[in-house]
């Protein structure tokens, strides 16, 4: 009997120490969805995900901002390199190119966050303003997603068929479905139309986050790569008449950090956002990597007088660098990048007035740009590419230079090129060779059975 | 089902009581007469038992006139002996047999010849007085199927580990280990640990603590490790008081180690400079460019990097053991210090461990005992990987004519001056003092268990057990280095701590009926652990002076984390061993296993194995012979898994951590799969224990199939769903092999004096193969394939075809759509990829010769793994014709292309590289064979008579060699490197040199 009451004693321990409860734990640094995404706090938080995003270095932290100007003849990657965009330089991409790969992976993956976002806040109870702001932001960095892929994965429409050729694919909702490619002319119907509905939305002013004149700010870029010139006057006119910006006083100070009176949409990167060695700018600054330098091309550019040169100058190994990026807060290569200002609204407007034959308008905006920056006034226009090349002066480094020659069928020209200094490269590349367009991500056409790659990879 | 064993209980309890009694007494003495204090004597089939004391008597009521004894000791054969008509047995114990050791498997024990499932032991003598912190790597070689490298040389690094073969290929394919019955942790819990897992909590483990290591390796043995046993077990037992004179064992040790760089040399300045030159010239560069670029001033500042990174690295040990106690209490205490300097300059280990081992028992039927273990370990770290500072690399690869000295200051060059051209911008010299990477960790490891005899048949255990491991680490970059000026000084301090609380009830049962022909033991048993783990970490920059090291001093804070994560197992355990009169053996086992990290849909998982063992020898049948003197068969089947499959696997989440404008940011993080679980795994074992010439030679053959299912995969996913991967359990893999360990005594002399010589020979063959992926597809693993019906470490990768004897540039071979060679191409991007080899050993096996003769003895072991290729993934950068200008080159290099006609095997050297000749082929593959003198020791045990004469029991001295000699093709550091099959600039594993002194008194 002694016995019987032990093995009570020593099931009934077993059985006690068996709570099944021990077993339900929930993550404590993570949330699911539903919880996650329950009240306008939650989205918000979501939203500055996708901004976080934004930040990658994989997009505008760096790869984004660099590839249009190292394919392009502006700058040049020096022989002691370190390994980074050496594929880029010499247009020997494969399609397993991880730069490529880390676009599209980055964009699409900022694209899930808004999607979320825009795609719960309607059944959120809260404060109507803020939800319409939210959403409208969360529309608009859709927007720019969706534009930043089409650009980089599919013809220009203002030299290809739009209407035929292929864009990227569009989801406006979270799904793990293999979508084909849209076409590019879909796809800029969907940003256009994100962006209109977004800019109706905001009210905020936060040059740091978009805002109604940063949504119209983008409408004015998608109008003019899009061949649309009076939208994309029209649009332009709108920002640069808000009475919300000014040219800048001083070219140089202005990207001494985010926040110049030009800045319309500018993603901040705090102090303790700095990437190190990856920050944007340590690729340009002979400190970090060092890998990109000034061409003579970028050099001959510029007049005497003109402020915008005061930027480059000569290393001890007496090869060119800009110091456009050099540092910010003291922390060297940190860049806010500006994805959106004031003077390219000025560029987009003189280029779409140029091409509706309004010179005299274009001469005008243009103008405006040089006189702030101490270069000479023109008198006339002879041809596009005296447009584009201001485009250059001002806007080199900020990720435009290969779009805008190409989408305006103008050759990718090197004139300094394979001296020795530069990694071996091709020199010249027309407007119509594929490479011009980059390949879809092997990754992607491995997994998904309706990707189409583009022609000649 | 628990009510009918409970009656079953019962009912053999009665037919007990109804026994008549008798009491026994005698004296157990070793064969030279010794007595044996705390011999074990046991009433076979029950727990009654009790141990000699201190003259070698034992008095013992057994339960019948027809009883047996088991008298066992360890070291020696244990002995049965039949009790009909005697009271006084005297037992003379003869040395043991492997056959007949007594193994500890974690939950339960039984001797070798009983032992159905396959299990390898190491005993002490191979795990003491070893240099290393790390108890695993002396495992290597001594037991077959259990492979193990160290990626690094730094003191106190981790070991991977794999048993009978890759088990997992997402996951982790470490096996779980167990310290005196309780799963515990390993790896590296600091986040500031500089990668390649440099501190391993099991290095805060004395080695010289243990009494043995047994790997568990067929289902039989790890079904009851459930859903973490499928990788393996590795059962760690620690000393334990013998009754007894207290015995104290002074132990000293001093070694020197020296980094071991193999077959890799750089060229001399001189040949550097001229080189350089020369692929100039090839490129094109005029006379004049030569001098602007590499003039002849630059052979006036010259330096030897490697010499400067490595230096003779020192280790010392000292430490007190005590043992001894009486009948009632026994302990086991000790008390040690080891200090490693490595050989890679500033990196050391600094442990401070001590255990307490207590057993005691309270009365006849309560026992309990303690275990108590603290350990400190402080551990500069190497810096590794992606830092400026990292010698790793820069060591290796900057040019010799990059002066370490900048003659205009005399001072050592920051790196960062224009002129510098080292690999990344900093001189670690300069910066290494600066900036140090230090590692603490504090572990205490206690367990206290209790139990009670509730009959003679049946006993309850209860213990409770923590292992409470807290790291605090610093890593700081000083405001003048290369890391540090971003940031003007930055200082990381994070502290960790990880929790694990076990607690574990067994009932235990032994029966033995029919005359002593069918003996039953069997337990229940319930586990239950809670593994909690958090930390947190603080950042800050801007530092005024590089002495003030505290976030106190920072200007400003930078970053704070902070991260908790935890998860429980519940479990439910039990074995059935029965045999039938000591012949047959079967065992069953099952474990049900409940835990966090399960979807809700697969929350419980069950677990069972059968095995049975046949001592074929023991039969009637069974010719009495000399020849063949013992003979077991065994064979089992059954179930494990991984459950290292991360905490919350199963849930869809947002993570957290992301912020933009210094407010919080969320983003989904993982994709919901509710039926998402452990990775399982079925395994079959066959072997055969034998004896031979009356058990001079002993030795078990083992053949196994194991397949390893439910792999977790992260499925490639569409991208444009904002993921790239969906972790499912979808992949299946095989592992089958045969493993062979012999035990010889070419040499027995009948007296402890004479000449004695044993020899341990394994070794073990192991297949991997893939056997599902998902959809079938392959997938590419960098440099390495995984493609169904494929080794699992298949290298796929151009394949080189030489160098154009016309004009110097490198040729790869094209492929066509199988995969065939089609022609040769001058053009990487058309080169084809091939599948090339593999990257796991065909074979590995161990040779240990052991010699003595008076109190001399030797040991000499050799290991060896063959067939099997490595990627010298470092010659790339440093055999890269050129590629790499203003680096530092192998001294290879220099037998390349010079004219048309030349039939070389490397490419013209061309400043910026000659065609991308160095990127990834069979160029830069390598036979990774290898066969290594890892230990030569010889030692002197001083006479006992001497000793005596200078008042202490024993002394003996030793002189321990590691890693002494090697012989491979393999042209890298050293063959032994990071399993997965490439090997890249590293801390390399050093040869050593120790002196040893132990006394006891």
């Amino acid at each position: 009997m002694k016995n019987l009451k032990l093995y009570l004693v020593v099931f009934i321990s077993l059985t006690i120490f068996s709570c099944e409860d021990s077993l339900d734990l929930t993550p404590l640094q993570s949330l699911n969805t539903q919880e996650a995404l329950a009240d306008v706090d939650g989205l918000e938080t979501a939203l500055n995900g996708a901004y976080n995003a934004l930040q990658s270095v994989n997009y505008y932290g760096r790869e984004y901002m660099v590839l249009p100007e190292i394919e392009a003849n502006l700058v040049y990657l020096t022989v002691n390199n370190s390994n980074r965009f050496t594929a880029a330089y010499q247009y020997g991409w494969t399609i397993a190119n991880g730069d490529i790969t880390a676009v599209w992976n980055t964009a699409y993956t900022t694209i899930l966050r808004v999607n979320n976002v825009i795609n719960t806040i309607d059944d959120i109870e809260g404060d109507q303003t803020r939800k319409n702001q939210l959403k409208g932001e969360a529309l608009a960095i859709r927007a720019l997603c969706y534009f930043d892929l089409v650009r980089f994965f599919g013809n220009p429409p203002t030299t290809g068929n739009p209407a035929t050729d292929l864009g990227v694919p569009v989801t406006l909702v979270a799904t793990l479905e293999e979508l084909p490619r849209n076409t590019v002319n879909e796809v800029y119907d969907q940003v256009i139309a994100d962006l209109n509905a977004a800019k109706g939305l905001m009210t905020g002013t936060d040059y740091q986050r978009f805002t109604a004149n940063a949504a119209e700010a983008l409408l004015a870029r998608v109008y003019l790569y899009r061949g649309n010139n009076a939208a994309a006057e029209t649009s332009a006119s709108a920002v640069i008449n808000s009475g919300q910006y000014s040219i800048a006083t001083s070219y140089e100070a202005m990207f001494n950090g985010p926040g110049s009176t030009e800045d319309i949409f500018t993603i901040l990167f705090q102090t303790d956002e700095s990437n190190g060695s990856d920050n944007h700018g340590q690729i340009y600054n002979p400190e970090g990597y060092g890998d990109i330098r000034v061409t003579q091309d970028l050099i001959d550019l510029y007049e005497a007088g003109d402020e915008r040169a005061n930027m480059i100058y000569q290393f001890s190994d007496n090869e060119f660098y800009t110091s456009k990026y050099d540092s910010q807060d003291g922390i060297p290569g940190l860049v806010s990048p500006k994805i959106l200002r004031l003077s390219e609204m000025y560029l987009i407007r003189a280029e779409a007035r140029y091409n509706t034959g309004n010179s005299a308008g274009a001469l005008e905006d243009l103008n405006a740009i040089r006189t702030a920056r101490g270069a000479s006034e023109w008198t006339s226009i002879s041809n596009l590419l005296q447009i584009v090349e201001e485009r250059q002066r001002e806007l080199v480094l900020e990720g435009h230079t290969t779009f805008d020659l190409y989408r305006n069928n103008l050759p990718m020209v090197r004139s300094q090129c394979n001296t020795g200094i530069e990694l071996n490269t091709i020199c010249f590349v027309a407007a119509d060779n594929f490479r011009t367009v980059h390949p879809i991500p092997e990754d992607e056409m491995l997994v998904n059975q309706q990707m189409v790659q583009n022609p000649g990879y | 089902m628990k009510k009918l064993f409970l009656l079953l209980m019962l009912s053999v309890a009665m037919s007990f009581s109804m026994n008549a009694q008798k009491t026994v007494s005698g004296v157990i003495t070793d064969t030279e007469g010794e007595e044996l204090i705390g011999a074990n004597v046991l009433e076979k089939g029950t727990t009654n038992g009790t141990i000699t004391e201190i003259d070698g008597s034992f008095t013992l009521d057994v339960a019948a006139d027809n009883a047996v004894l088991l008298i066992s000791y360890a070291g020696y054969t244990t002995q049965e002996v039949d009790l009909t008509g005697l009271t006084t047995v005297n037992i003379e114990m003869a040395e043991g047999q492997l056959l007949e050791e007594v193994v500890v498997v974690g939950y339960s024990e039984s001797s070798r010849m009983r032992q159905v499932a396959s299990v390898a032991s190491v005993s002490a003598d191979a795990l003491e007085n070893r240099p290393t912190p790390n108890v695993v790597s002396s495992i290597q070689g001594q037991i077959p199927g259990f492979f193990t490298t160290a990626a690094s040389g730094q003191p106190g690094s981790a070991q991977a580990v794999r048993i009978r073969g890759i088990g997992s290929l997402t996951q982790s394919s470490n096996p779980l280990y167990v310290i005196d019955g309780v799963i515990v942790a390993t790896g590296s819990i600091s986040q500031l640990d500089s990668g390649n897992n440099a501190s391993d909590v099991l290095s805060l483990l004395n080695p010289n603590d243990i009494e043995s290591i047994n790997v568990l390796k067929d289902a039989s043995a790890v079904a009851l490790y459930g859903s973490r046993g499928s990788n393996g077990v590795v059962v760690i037992n620690t000393k334990r008081g013998k009754a007894g004179k207290t015995q104290f064992t002074l132990k000293s040790q001093y070694g020197i180690t020296n980094a071991n760089f193999g077959g890799f040399e750089i060229m001399s300045p001189q040949e550097t400079w001229d080189y350089e030159r020369l692929a100039m010239t090839n490129a094109g560069a005029s006379p004049e460019a030569l001098d602007v670029t590499r003039p002849d001033t630059m052979l006036n500042n010259t330096f030897d990097w490697l010499d400067a990174a490595f230096q003779q690295g020192t280790a010392y040990n000292i430490e007190l053991q005590a043992r001894g106690g009486n009948e009632k209490t026994r302990f086991f205490v000790s008390g040690g210090y080891n200090s490693i300097e490595g050989t890679q300059v500033f990196s050391d280990y600094q442990r401070t461990s001590l255990r307490l081992n207590l057993d005691h028992e309270i009365n006849d039927r309560l026992k309990m005992d303690l275990n108590f273990n603290t350990s400190y370990a402080q551990q500069a770290n190497a810096v590794n990987g992606n830092r400026f500072q990292s010698p790793m690399a820069s060591s290796f690869t900057t040019s010799p004519l990059q002066g370490a000295v900048n003659p205009a200051t005399g001072e050592y060059y920051t790196g960062r001056e224009p002129e510098y051209f080292g690999l990344t911008g900093d001189n670690f010299l300069y910066s290494l003092p600066l900036n140090p990477v230090d590692v603490n960790t504090l572990r205490i490891l206690s367990k206290v268990g209790f139990e009670y005899q509730i009959t003679d048949f049946l006993k309850f255990t209860q213990s409770a057990n923590i292992d409470l491991i807290t790291d605090e680490s610093k890593d700081y970059d000083n405001p003048t280095t290369n890391d540090g000026e971003d940031t003007n000084g930055s200082l990381s301090n994070s502290f960790n701590q990880n929790r694990y609380i076990t607690t574990q009830s067994f009932l235990k049962y032994y029966t033995s009926f029919g005359g002593g022909n069918h003996n039953l033991d069997a337990f229940v048993g319930y586990e239950y652990q809670r593994v909690n783990t958090k930390g947190f970490l603080a950042t800050g920059i801007g530092f005024a002076d590089g002495r003030l090291q505290t976030l106190n001093s920072a200007a400003e804070p930078q970053g704070v984390g902070g991260s908790i994560s935890n998860y429980a197992f519940v479990s439910y355990l039990s074995q059935v061993n029965y045999d039938f009169q000591g012949k047959y053996f079967f065992t069953v086992n099952a474990r049900r296993d409940g835990s966090s990290r399960f979807g809700a849909n697969n929350r419980w998982a069950n677990f069972w194995s059968v095995g049975g063992s046949w001592l074929v020898s023991d039969e009637d049948f069974f010719p009495e012979s000399d020849i063949l003197s013992a003979l077991s068969i065994k064979t089992s089947y059954g179930t494990s898994g991984n459950a290292n499959i991360g905490n919350f696997p199963s849930q869809e989440l947002y993570g957290f951590g992301a912020a933009y404008q210094g407010n919080p940011g969320s983003s989904p993080s993982q994709i919901s799969n509710p039926d998402l679980t452990w990775e399982s795994s079925k395994q079959f074992n066959v072997g055969v224990d034998f004896g031979l010439l009356n058990n001079r030679i002993t030795g078990t053959v083992e053949y196994y199939d194991k397949t390893q299912f439910d792999l977790l995969f992260g499925v490639p996913v569409t991208a444009v769903s904002g993921f790239t991967s969906a972790d499912q359990n979808i992949g299946e893999l095989n592992n089958q092999g045969i493993e062979l360990t012999l035990n010889l005594s070419p040499i027995q002399s009948q007296s402890n004096d004479g000449f004695n010589w044993d020899v341990n020979f394994n070794i073990a063959w192991n297949e991997a193969k893939i056997v599902s992926l998902p959809n079938g597809e392959d997938i590419d693993n960098g440099s390495q394939i995984w493609r169904e019906g494929e080794n699992v470490r298949t290298i796929y990768i151009q394949e080189w075809a030489g160098v154009n004897p016309a004009d110097g540039t490198p040729l790869w071979y094209t492929a066509d759509d199988d995969g065939n060679r089609n022609g040769i191409t001058g053009n990487y991007d058309e080169a084809g990829l091939f599948i090339v080899g593999d990257a796991t050993p065909d074979f590995t096996a161990g040779l240990t010769n052991q010699f003595s003769y008076k109190g001399l003895y030797a040991s000499v072991f050799f290991y060896t793994a063959q067939g099997h290729e490595l990627y010298n993934a470092s010659l790339p950068f440093m055999d890269s014709d050129a590629t790499r200008f203003g680096w530092a080159h192998t001294r290879d290099a220099l037998d390349h292309w010079k004219q048309p006609g030349d039939i070389a095997s490397r490419p013209q050297p061309i400043q910026g590289g000659n065609n991308r000749a160095n990127n990834t082929s069979t160029r830069y593959l390598e036979d990774g064979s290898f066969i290594r003198l890892k230990q030569l020791m010889v030692g002197y045990r001083v006479p006992a008579n001497i000793a005596q004469k200078l008042g202490v029991q024993g002394i003996s001295a030793y002189m321990n060699g590691e890693n002494l000699w090697t012989q491979t093709d393999y042209t890298g550091l050293d063959p032994e490197a990071n399993e997965s099959g490439s090997e890249f600039f590293r801390y390399p594993v050093g040869k050593s040199f120790t002196f040893g002194l132990d006394i006891t008194f």
